[in-house]
């Protein structure tokens, strides 16, 4: 019955594996070749897994499907960072075009001078923006619809059409960003100390939950685990929901 | 460029458009896409009744708090023609000035939360799978 239950679970963790990678295929997150790689890589792990000797059906299920969760949670983590990353490298860049034009450069030749020195990816989204502010084009396909990018973009055609105003409306920019960041980190101080008990009380109680499954195994107390799981689950879900509850009252 | 409280962020946004030298009335239909859907729609409302009979029932921000009613009578006295710049300025400094004390109460009220849900919830999950199954033995144990 066990072996049944591994086949069924192997044959729909390939399906599943193999939807979520050509989902990120089609969102050209990833190319056609590396998606053939990672779905080969996922079939050795699961033949090394079954070729283990003396593991335990409830070890194979969790070993099994981590990879098919971390790459379904891959894309959204990548995308958080490198939005995080590109808010981080704007005050810097913003404050490079404003050095320039303060020196007597252009706009446009400020805005491409400044963006050498952004990280790859960044640059990449600046060169987009630059492309649809020369030639007016739609920046949206090219950067998934950023809201950040947009307004930018919308910001920085209204100023070049206002084009002896740049200058001024720059300064005003950075000190609209400079406001929003500083408000931001002071949420943000709060916030990570609440976050970082959560997480590290969520690894304690992952720990503990694997010694007694070890020990006492999961038919014998099937029952206690289970509501603890879900009295566990229950209160993260309330903490992450406190941590995220913020919202502004003024 | 989220992250600001919604009057704070009208209130930067309509002192920016006015040192440009924009008109209040042409300024706020640009950047009413931009304001928090909540708050958008009184700015709506006070666009459309401005428009409709050249003045604003005060009555229509009594639910709102007290930040939000003073800029929006503020912007109705822009829209009438005052100067209002130096008053905004006032004014966002004294949002950012409400910002900051509620983040700081929030600060303050946040350990307590986190440990109501640890101490309710969480803990006992802990409990529950630390000693449940000794206990359990413990019992088996008796009966046999």
């Amino acid at each position: 019955m066990e072996r049944v239950f591994v086949f069924f679970e192997i044959m729909f963790g390939i399906c599943i594996f193999i939807r979520i990678s050509d989902d990120l295929r089609m969102k050209k997150l990833i190319s056609e070749y590396m998606m053939t790689k990672i779905v080969a890589i996922f079939y050795l792990w699961l033949f090394v897994l079954a070729a283990l000797p003396k593991i335990s059906t409830i070890y194979f299920s969790i070993l099994a499907w981590i990879p098919a969760v971390m790459l379904y949670i891959s894309p959204s983590l990548l995308k958080y960072l490198r939005k995080q990353q590109f808010r981080r490298e704007f005050a810097e860049f913003l404050n490079q075009i404003i050095l320039k034009m303060q020196t007597g450069e252009a706009f446009r030749s400020s805005l491409q001078t400044a963006s050498l020195n952004l990280s790859e990816f960044s640059r990449y989204k600046f060169e987009k923006m630059r492309e649809s502010l020369c030639f007016g084009s739609n920046v949206a396909q090219n950067t998934q619809n950023d809201p950040d990018v947009e307004y930018l973009l919308q910001y920085f055609r209204q100023a070049e059409a206002d084009s002896h105003r740049i200058l001024p409306r720059l300064l005003q920019l950075r000190e609209k960003i400079k406001v929003t960041e500083s408000l931001q980190k002071k949420i943000n101080q709060a916030l990570r100390q609440h976050r970082a008990q959560m997480w590290v009380l969520t690894v304690l109680y992952l720990a503990l939950l694997f010694v007694v499954l070890h020990k006492y195994g999961w038919h014998a107390q099937s029952r206690l685990i289970m509501i603890s799981i879900l009295l566990y689950i229950l209160g993260l879900y309330l903490s992450l929901r406190i941590s995220r509850g913020f919202k502004w009252k003024v | 460029m989220e992250g600001l409280a919604p009057p704070l962020h009208l209130c930067i946004e309509v002192r920016m458009m006015m040192e440009r030298g924009e008109s209040i009335n042409s300024g706020l239909r640009k950047i009413i896409p931009e304001i928090e859907i909540n708050f958008r729609q009184h700015v709506i409302k006070l666009l459309f009744e401005f428009d409709q009979y050249g003045k604003v029932n005060h009555k229509n921000f009594a639910s709102l708090t007290m930040y939000r009613r003073e800029l929006l009578n503020l912007l109705v006295h822009g829209l009438c023609g005052e100067p209002i710049l130096p008053r905004i300025i006032g004014l966002e400094h004294e949002i950012k000035t409400a910002c900051l004390d509620e983040i700081q109460t929030y600060v303050n009220d946040l350990p307590l939360r986190g440990l109501l849900t640890m101490l309710l919830i969480q803990f006992p999950a802990f409990l529950l799978l630390l000693f449940g199954p000794l206990i359990n033995e413990l019992t088996r144990s008796f009966m046999q």
